[in-house]
């Protein structure tokens, strides 16, 4: 059955939610300027679009090509910050440590279903990077502005459950894992008795800790932080993922420091492995 | 027979030493530390912490993090020191079958001497990792307040961890031993031991090798931990008046504010200023908030200075108790991390009106009295041994709720003595012989260390039966009872084996319960 235009531009509306809280802001972008072409009135498109904007100019992702930083599919090279954009830390729901020295993720934008935004609010804005970061690395872009004012639209026509599930695994696919596993967290919460959300849920944790494990070596690897406090503090880390990098002393293992954060060891190393792809601190024997 | 360790099994952190070439060497863990945090926790993923490991994360998991759990051993569920700790520790105190504290940690249920027995292992582990041969003899130290209860525990705790306990030494006697005071001449000195998280004085007299407690006192729940909770407090307070966060409901930021706490108390022994930095402790709708504060050695100073006055308070009446003036004392030794404070040793000398004794790390001195003792033993070098002597008397209760002394405090172990009693009834068969420990003259009032009863008396009119009934304290203080029928020749006897302490067949259990778990963990 042909798409209705109501069922485009909400689509569209969604998934320029979900680029943009990966931080492509340049498809964010152009879904959204789909969406004012269908309906040029759209109040929700213009705010979106209105408040992407200076975004897009500032972190230059306009100039991106959109193909090489879509995802494993497209074959080329990713760059760290757009391949796991946003690098969400666990519980509670905070956002990631963004590095001035890499382009840096907008805040995600509520999810596309109102009644799921408690559990993915829109996230604040990461940290505008001080203009005196360190050379040779490049300037840090500005953080976004804000996300997009309001919270998406409810999916019209059909259960905004089923639509987050939807875009769940239409992450999964992509390899976005982590803004998966939002979405899945964020279905479950609201809705406990979906099994099948739940299922698609844990399926994917065990990936994720499976990748956590492989990226952060075996449990007697030993972290390492790898930049001075001043640089540190040039990233905006959640209470969480500061307690773990505490605990980072550079003779503590993996399987030590996951016992010593008093965390679920999935939520732990879920942190230490934002940590470590952020550049703070490096696994090493 | 292998080399002898020294352990001081601390309340608040333990330290393991052994002499080496005639010259004593205390022995760091794995992180390069010389003390080890009397701690042991279950993770939440189920592993078994010691030490540093449990520290580190003994706020964000304080349920299942056990400390101080010296000032449980060898006590009745009902004791005072029992109640408080229930107050005031995170971790479940329940009632054991012996009416003996226990601890609760998940679903498992842990003796003290379990407890104690774990950091005793730990202690062990790191000795023979440096040692590269296995141990097995060990001096462990208690406090000269320490029943016999308490002591036997601890010995129970040895076991625990495979060792033999070749003596239990009073901390204050081992002090004595580490500065090599008391052999040749007379001399009255005072131990100020402020620990982790007790602080004890004790006034000895020392002379032709034997050492004498005049007098012994303290506060079980005063400590450096006091001093870190000041700090802790002044910083959250300074932290809320900055940013306008209260962190007092957060356990991670309180871990971090804790660790930061300790760390500049120590550093401001020796440093004028340091500074705080923990970033990301909390956060807001305006980012991420660091807390980057000051402190000064006067600030702290004034933040405990209140503690301080009270452990001087407890060496006066210490002192009055011993029959002294300030003045009479020729030594004072530090004992414990906490008197590296200048605040502390600038009270202290003022008080006894001269420098306390330095030379001897005063984390460390217990252990290495110890590891000196131990090796004495081993010697057989009878110059080098110092006699202890029993710190409270040794009676039984008689007939009316008396306590008859059969043994006075201050004499000096190993020791024997005897006495006879009689029935108080025409044709009493049995005699219950109720042991006890303590000063006062009722029976009640005193700690009772255990029980038995001697049967087949002869019948005869009261009073003419003839009961001896015998004391024997060994060289650790550990006592053992006998009664005999003097007509018949019959004869009772107990090694005090009282409310609290293990069975073997409980110690074997345990022993073997580590051993599992210690293979699992290797698999």
């Amino acid at each position: 059955m042909a798409e209705s235009k109501e069922q485009a531009v909400a689509r569209l509306l969604r998934e320029g939610l979900n680029f943009y809280g990966m931080g492509q802001v340049a498809q964010a972008l152009r879904c959204w300027r789909q969406v004012l072409a269908l309906d040029p009135g759209n109040g929700e498109a213009q705010d979106y679009v209105q408040t992407a904007s200076p975004v897009e100019n500032a972190t230059g992702t306009r100039e991106l090509d959109p193909e090489a930083i879509g995802g494993p599919s497209s074959g080329h090279p990713e760059p760290v910050a757009a391949r796991e954009a946003p690098r969400d830390l666990p519980t509670p729901r905070t956002p990631l440590p963004a590095s001035p020295a890499r382009p840096a993720a907008p805040a995600r934008p509520a999810a596309s279903a109102p009644k799921a935004a408690p559990a993915a609010a829109p996230r604040p804005a990461v940290a505008p990077a001080p203009k005196s970061a360190p050379a040779p690395a490049p300037k840090p872009a500005p953080a976004p502005a804000a996300p997009p004012k309001r919270a998406a639209p409810p999916t019209r026509g059909g259960d905004p459950s089923d639509a987050l599930l939807l875009d769940a695994q239409r992450l999964v696919a992509e390899g976005q894992l982590e803004g998966a596993l939002d979405l899945l967290e964020a279905l479950t919460r609201k809705d406990p008795s979906r099994l099948e959300a739940q299922s698609y849920l844990d399926t994917l944790r065990s990936r994720l800790f499976k990748s956590y494990r492989e990226r952060l070596g075996d449990g007697v690897s030993v972290p390492r932080v790898q930049l001075d406090l001043e640089q540190v503090l040039k990233f905006n880390l959640p209470p969480h993922a500061g307690f773990v990098l505490s605990l980072v002393d550079g003779a503590t293992c993996v399987d030590d420091l996951v016992s010593l954060s008093g965390m679920d060891a999935f939520e732990a190393l879920r942190l230490l492995s934002s940590l470590v792809d952020a550049g703070i601190v490096e696994v090493g024997r | 027979m292998s080399r002898v360790i020294g352990i001081d099994l601390g309340t608040t952190n333990s330290c393991v030493a052994v002499i080496e070439n005639g010259q004593p060497t205390v022995i760091p863990n794995t992180g390069g530390y010389k003390t080890t945090p009397s701690m042991f926790a279950i993770s939440q993923d189920g592993k078994r912490l010691v030490g540093h490991l449990a520290k580190r994360q003994a706020i964000t998991n304080s349920r299942n993090t056990v400390y101080a759990s010296k000032r449980l051993i060898g006590r009745r569920f009902d004791a005072t020191e029992v109640q408080k700790s229930i107050d005031l520790c995170p971790y479940e105190i329940v009632r054991g079958p012996n009416d003996d504290p226990r601890i609760k940690l998940g679903e498992k249920i842990f003796t003290c001497p379990e407890i104690s027995g774990i950091i005793l292992r730990e202690m062990k582990r790191v000795a023979e990792e440096y040692l590269g041969e296995p141990v097995r003899d060990a001096v462990i130290t208690v406090p000269a307040y320490f029943n016999d209860t308490q002591r036997q525990c601890t010995k129970d705790a040895g076991k625990i961890a495979g060792l033999e306990v070749l003596r239990i030494i009073n901390e204050p006697t081992a002090a004595a031993l580490a500065y090599g005071l008391g052999r040749k001449t007379e001399e009255k000195i005072a131990v100020y031991d402020l620990g982790g998280g007790t602080f004890d004085i004790s006034i000895l007299e020392l002379g032709n090798g034997v050492i004498e407690v005049l007098s012994t006192a303290g506060n079980t729940f005063l400590g450096g931990e006091d001093f870190d909770r000041r700090v802790v407090e002044h910083l959250l307070a300074r932290f809320q008046e900055i940013e306008g966060i209260d962190l007092r409901s957060d356990p991670m930021a309180l871990q971090r504010l804790k660790d930061a706490a300790e760390k500049a108390k120590c550093d401001l022994s020796s440093r004028e200023k340091v500074e705080i930095n923990l970033p990301f402790i909390a956060s807001d709708a305006k980012g991420p908030r660091h807390l980057t504060l000051e402190l000064e050695r006067t600030t702290l100073e004034g933040l405990v200075d209140d503690i301080v006055r009270q452990s001087i308070k407890i060496v006066e009446q210490c002192l009055r108790d011993a029959g002294l003036g300030a003045g009479d004392v020729d030594q004072v030794l530090l004992v414990g991390g906490q008197t590296r404070m200048p605040l502390v040793q600038n009270q202290v000398a003022e008080l006894f009106g001269k420098r306390p004794h330095k030379g001897v790390n005063p984390d460390e001195v217990v252990a290495v009295g110890a590891a000196i003792q131990g090796e004495a033993l081993l010697s057989e070098d009878k110059n080098l041994l110092l006699l202890d002597v029993t710190p409270l008397s040794l009676g039984i209760a008689t007939f009316g709720g008396h306590f008859a002394r059969l043994i006075e405090r201050n004499t000096t172990v190993p020791v024997r003595k005897a006495h006879v009693f009689t029935t108080t009834r025409d044709n009493q068969s049995a005699v219950k012989i109720r042991v006890l420990q303590g000063e006062s003259d009722v029976a009640a009032e005193n700690d009772l260390l255990g029980e038995f009863v001697l049967n087949g008396i002869r019948p005869a009119r009261k009073g003419e039966p003839e009961v001896e009934v015998s004391f024997d304290i060994d060289a650790n203080g550990i006592v053992s009872v006998s009664a005999r029928d003097n007509a018949t020749g019959k004869e009772q006897s107990i090694t005090v084996n009282a409310t609290g302490t293990l069975s073997p067949e409980e110690i074997q259990r345990i022993v073997e319960e580590n051993e599992l778990y210690e293979v699992q963990l290797k698999r």
